[in-house]
């Protein structure tokens, strides 16, 4: 079954809009329209109950330079009654685009990223001002004539005048840094006082959980105005992407969402494979489905230890981490390290299970739910907890729509967005779960929901486990494909896997021609891939759909005319991650 | 098969909020963890064993009889002694590496038509310890050990040359090569947060 | 002569309270550490002399040694005033409490105590709201966004809680029919002769009113870290620091912990199972039960929002404190 939209749909469009050209990649549909056309048709789309793409999933900018037009612009949208996404493209004429943002709210912040990297204007946008970098910065560094290594133009004589220089290759020369000044333009940019006083909340304070920059305008301690400055943990993964093969991606995909790593490489390998064609054996989806799970454990418990103890309980934030430093020995034990794994390969994983790793994840899986009846009795019916996450920002079924709210927030909506369930991947077709949903959308339903979430890992877990043992001997990554690299032991015995090896190594995956958008259920939201190949051994353009970015920007609506305190509050149960939020 | 299931909110009754029965089960969690034993690991008077499988810094296997078939090949061009490093400059690792600018390597050609590696250095302060570096080696040279205090006073000990490397992994190999691919050695300081665990 | 003896005594006395309360405040920190690492299954401090004993030394040490930065644009006499206004009436409170009855050792008559005055717990009362005026000073002067917050968080919940405090009190004195603690302790007559037999009402209003007083946890919004950084005392440093927690979390808790184990559970009696010593071992016996039942909620219980708070205070505690001397003044009505 497709998760795209049908073959019968796409010819109706194509009779309604006769200049539509449609791509197909897999199952990947996308249709490229013009410019002039491009906002009805997106508004067509959303509104014509036969299509209905009324979710927002995600905006994106492509730079074909040298040729001309240069950019595209591609907009995936989903399709909540039919479970059907679209890929809608177009070829930027000049350099700028009408504005999305009064069809879908989530394209606001998605439209500042396309202007900050690609230099594209929106017309009709409301504050197009820059999102990751500061205002005055001059260059636009997801244009492929930038350079990766950047513009070295400042001095920064601090480099040299130590005794011994670093190490064997610091450049004294630097790409431009902020100054103070342009941090206080980029602020005023922002938002202008109206109200009492303007808290700077951040970037480097114990509740964003990160380096995000809170601004608040407040009259007393309620929150007038909100705005929320990024990109001080942005790294440019994307740019970085561009010059890797496939394989080198995986370690950075650890960094995005360092609190979930193996879901993050999981859902990379995944587009990969689905772009090369490649299929894992049974074994490595097991164990990707195991450790995703395992993962999920670990993200919520780290989210239910932090929000705990940003509303207070603090206690509770060493109860999570107890047990959430289980499973990073078992992820360590399995991977090699406890954060960063990058246990993901293409076409399976790194290595297989080591001896005695069933007996540990059954031996967590025995103790753990105690453990969450224990976290429950700490908080689910204590009176402070539920005062202060009732009502705490409400998120309604059209809220997700618009701003393209995924994972948790979605679900506490009511609204059943799940990955796992709406497009399987892995072993996520052939296992049991439950998915819970929210009635009011509130913190508290979050919560709960999180609560729930892990004892359904746990189930599925099991699950798992169960599979895996029947599996001992199995092979663990699929080899015989032409894009896999040969395990350790292949290449010292045999010197074809050894040339291959080499050939991958230094060309690259040779991807064929095409685009693919793949997503999966990080314990943050739906995290994607869009990855277009050009047939080279590295992907032409990389561009991360990050849940937490999407997630956090409903953040200054929902806490408008809120205090501060419920701020916390808030941010705890969005649950964003910084390092996915700017990449 | 996925279901999906509505969650019901629960509330507190009268009776639990007069007699604060949300707050005597809150301090019955807290007590029942206070009277039972602590699972600190007092680093650094005691340290875990990392498991086999940890991506620590970075060592070199030496030439020890030990080679992996393709070393044969590789290495006949080499001029390699026993207990050097087994490293035969095919400069995979930094091809693999993700910030190849991180390896300083460098081979001479001797007068007999042998090469001999000279330098290999590789700045730590750059490395994402993602082991694609290891999964490159075809001789099984490179290899991540369990050495994980690297911390420096001065950034220029964050390069690691080849005869630390080669000593690390000598040291590396006695203590671990036999050491059979297990999650981790079960010891008295795993138990303190893992209890007895029943292995099959 | 005799004014002489009594200023020298006094003096003496009050010298010895001050240090030991000092140093004993700087055990509670100890305790506390211990007591919290305990819950949360590590061991607290561990490696200064035996299982940490020494760690309050320490860490006095460090506090006084520590560079103290007075950030430029602060107000610099309220600043320096802040901590010390913090800090003072609270060890003030220890001059009315008394810690026994009075015993004659080598013909010597001592009272374990500075004052017995006939308005003691008035007096402890006030004292313990001018301490107040530390934490607001210390949010004004600071001239900063968060500690004014905090300042003025802390002012509100503690205007809504002293009043619920002193109201609360009342069905303990109406039952001894005095301000002097001693007299209330004298009131209160074998185990069931506690006042927490007769006012749980009163008991449980005057237990939130002490974790607001003292800013432990589910009242703790002055400094809510999560929020405010540190609340009203993010710009302090070293001794200056120091000195707000030293006050609020310690002294305070411990002196409001002697006040309600007078006003509830008859102060030092108890039965003479530990010889001569027997009062004061009854006494801080049950102080440090509760102090401990107060650890006990701080690292349990999650933490209110300010305007939740000072909706408990007047809707809740306040109503309740009241009803509580209605139904006190009623059966003595009654009983006669």
């Amino acid at each position: 079954m497709s998760y795209w939209i049908d073959q019968g749909k796409v010819d109706a469009l194509k009779y309604t809009f006769p200049y539509l050209k449609v791509y197909k990649y897999k199952d990947v549909v996308s249709v490229e329209i013009d410019t002039k056309h491009l906002k009805d048709f997106l508004t067509f789309l959303k509104e014509d109950p036969a299509y209905s793409f009324r979710m927002f999933i995600d905006f994106t900018v492509v730079d074909h330079y040298p040729s001309t037009p240069r950019f595209e612009a591609v907009y995936i949208l989903f399709s909540p009654h039919y479970k059907q996404r679209i890929i809608v493209k177009s070829w930027i004429e000049g350099d700028s685009l009408p504005t999305a943002t009064d069809l879908w709210k989530g394209a606001k912040w998605a439209e500042r990223e396309a202007w900050d990297m690609f230099g594209i204007k929106f017309d009709g946008h409301e504050n197009l001002v820059r999102i990751f970098l500061w205002e005055g910065y001059p260059y636009f560094p997801l244009r492929k004539d930038f350079p990766k290594e950047g513009i070295k133009e400042v001095y920064l004589p601090s480099l040299n005048e130590r005794e011994n220089i670093p190490s064997h290759d610091y450049d004294p020369y630097h790409t431009p840094i902020p100054t103070l000044e342009d941090l206080e333009k980029t602020q005023k940019r922002r938002i202008d006082k109206k109200n009492q006083i303007v808290l700077n909340w951040g970037p480097l304070h114990p509740g964003t959980h990160g380096t995000i920059w809170f601004m608040f305008d407040m009259e007393g301690e309620t929150i007038k105005e909100c705005d929320i400055i990024l990109g001080q943990l942005h790294r440019g993964i994307e740019k970085l992407a561009e010059d890797l093969t496939y394989t080198q991606v995986i370690p950075y995909t650890d960094r995005m969402d360092y609190i979930s790593a193996i879901c993050s490489n999981v859902t990379y390998v995944n587009a990969v494979e689905k772009l090369l064609g490649v299929d894992p054996p049974e074994k490595a989806k097991w164990i990707r489905t195991m450790l995703c799970e395992l993962q999920r454990i670990n993200s919520h418990l780290l989210w239910l230890g932090t929000t705990a103890l940003d509303l207070g309980a603090l206690t509770m934030f060493l109860y999570t981490f107890r047990e959430r430093e289980k499973l990073m020995d078992i992820i360590e034990g399995i991977a090699g390290i406890r954060l960063n794994s990058s246990f993901m390969r293409i076409g399976g994983v790194r290595y297989d299970l080591p001896e005695g790793a069933i007996d540990i994840v059954e031996k967590f899986i025995e103790d753990f739910p105690s453990r969450v009846r224990d976290y429950e009795d700490l908080l689910t019916k204590n009176r402070i907890w539920m005062k202060r996450n009732r009502e705490v920002g409400i998120v309604s079924e059209e809220d997700v729509y618009q701003y393209g709210l995924t994972g948790v927030m979605a679900r506490s909506a009511g609204v059943p967005y799940d990955i796992r369930y709406i497009q399987p991947t892995d072993a996520y077709a052939e296992v049991d779960f439950e998915i819970p949903l929210g009635t009011i959308g509130d913190a508290y339903d979050r919560y709960l929901i999180r609560i729930e979430e892990m004892k359904q890992s746990v189930k599925i877990v099991h699950q798992c486990v169960d599979r895996l043992k029947r599996m001992k001997n199995d092979r663990y990554v699929a080899t015989d494909n032409p894009y896999v690299l040969p395990t350790l032991q292949e290449t010292y015995l045999s010197i074809e896997s050894m040339v291959k090896d080499f050939n991958l190594r230094i060309y690259g995956e040779q991807a064929p021609l095409g685009e693919v958008y793949l997503s999966g259920e990080n314990p943050r939201g739906e995290l994607g891939f869009y990855i277009v190949s050009k047939g080279e051994g590295k992907p032409y353009r990389l561009r991360i759909r990050s849940g937490a970015f999407y997630n956090l920007q409903a953040f200054p609506e929902l806490i408008r005319g809120k205090t501060v305190a419920d701020a916390v509050a808030l941010l705890g149960s969005i649950d964003p991650v910084v390092g996915e939020t700017d990449r | 098969m996925v279901k999906l299931k509505f969650l019901d909110r629960p509330k507190l009754s009268i009776w639990e909020r007069i007699i604060f029965l949300d707050f005597i089960k809150g301090l019955r969690v807290t007590f029942k963890n206070l009277i039972r034993k602590t699972i600190t690991t007092k680093y650094p008077y005691e340290k875990l064993t990392p498991p086999k499988r940890f991506r620590g810094v970075h060592a070199h296997r030496v030439k020890d009889g030990n080679e992996p078939l393709s070393f044969s090949v590789l290495g006949k061009f080499m001029e390699i002694g026993y207990d050097e490093s087994r490293c035969v400059a095919c400069y995979m690792c930094q091809q693999a590496c993700p910030m190849p600018t991180l390896f300083k390597i460098e081979a001479v050609q001797l007068p007999d038509g042998k090469k001999r590696v000279t330098k290999f250095e590789m700045n730590l302060l750059n490395c994402l310890y993602c082991g694609l570096c290891v999964d490159a080696c075809p001789v099984d040279c490179l290899i991540m050990t369990d050495v994980y205090e690297s911390a420096s006073y001065n950034r220029e000990n964050c390069v690691i040359k080849m005869d630390d490397m080669s000593d690390r992994g000598r040291d590396f190999d006695r203590r671990r090569l036999k050491e059979k691919d297990r999650i981790w050695i079960d010891n008295e300081e795993r138990t303190k947060l893992w209890g007895q665990i029943r292995w099959t | 002569m005799e004014i002489l003896g009594t200023v020298i005594g006094v003096a003496v006395k009050s010298l010895i309270f001050i240090v030991g309360m000092f140093l004993a405040s700087a055990y509670l920190t100890l305790i506390e550490r211990k007591f919290a690492g305990h819950v949360q299954q590590r061991p607290g401090p561990l490696h200064v002399g035996f299982h940490g004993i020494l760690q309050p030394i320490a860490d006095a040490l460090k506090v006084l040694t520590k560079e103290d930065i007075v950030p430029a644009n602060v107000d610099r006499v309220l600043f320096y005033m802040a901590s010390l206004l913090a800090f003072v009436p609270v060890i003030m409170i220890l001059a009315v409490i008394p810690f026994g009855e009075p015993f004659t050792v080598f013909g010597l008559e001592i009272k374990p105590y500075i004052t017995d005055l006939n308005v003691g717990l008035i007096l402890a009362l006030a004292f313990g709201s001018i301490s107040i005026y530390g934490v607001i000073f210390a949010g004004w002067a600071s001239n900063s966004k968060y500690p004014m917050i905090g300042g003025l968080r802390k002012a509100a919940v503690l205007i809504g809680y002293e009043v619920a405090l002193g109201f609360a009190m009342v069905g303990p004195l109406m039952m001894a029919g005095s301000f002097s603690l001693r007299e209330i302790v004298a009131a209160q007559d074998g185990f069931f002769g506690a006042f927490i037999w007769y006012q749980p009402i009163a008991f449980i209003v005057i237990l939130f009113a002490i974790l607001a007083e003292t800013g432990r946890t589910p009242f703790d919004v002055q400094e809510a870290e999560a929020e405010l950084v540190s609340g009203y005392n993010t710009e302090y440093s070293g001794m200056k620091f120091g000195l707000f927690p030293l006050a609020e979390w310690y002294i305070g808790t411990f002196v409001l912990s002697a006040i309600a184990v007078i006003l509830f559970f008859g102060g030092w009696k108890g039965p003479e199972i530990f010889g001569p010593l027997s009062p004061f071992v009854w006494f801080f016996l049950k102080v440090g039960m509760m102090f401990m039942f107060f650890l006990w909620v701080h690292w349990t219980l999650p933490r209110y929002r300010v305007d939740q708070i000072t909706e408990i205070a007047w809707k809740v505690m306040l109503p309740l404190s009241l009803l509580n001397i209605f139904i006190t003044a009623f059966i003595i009505l009654i009983k006669g």
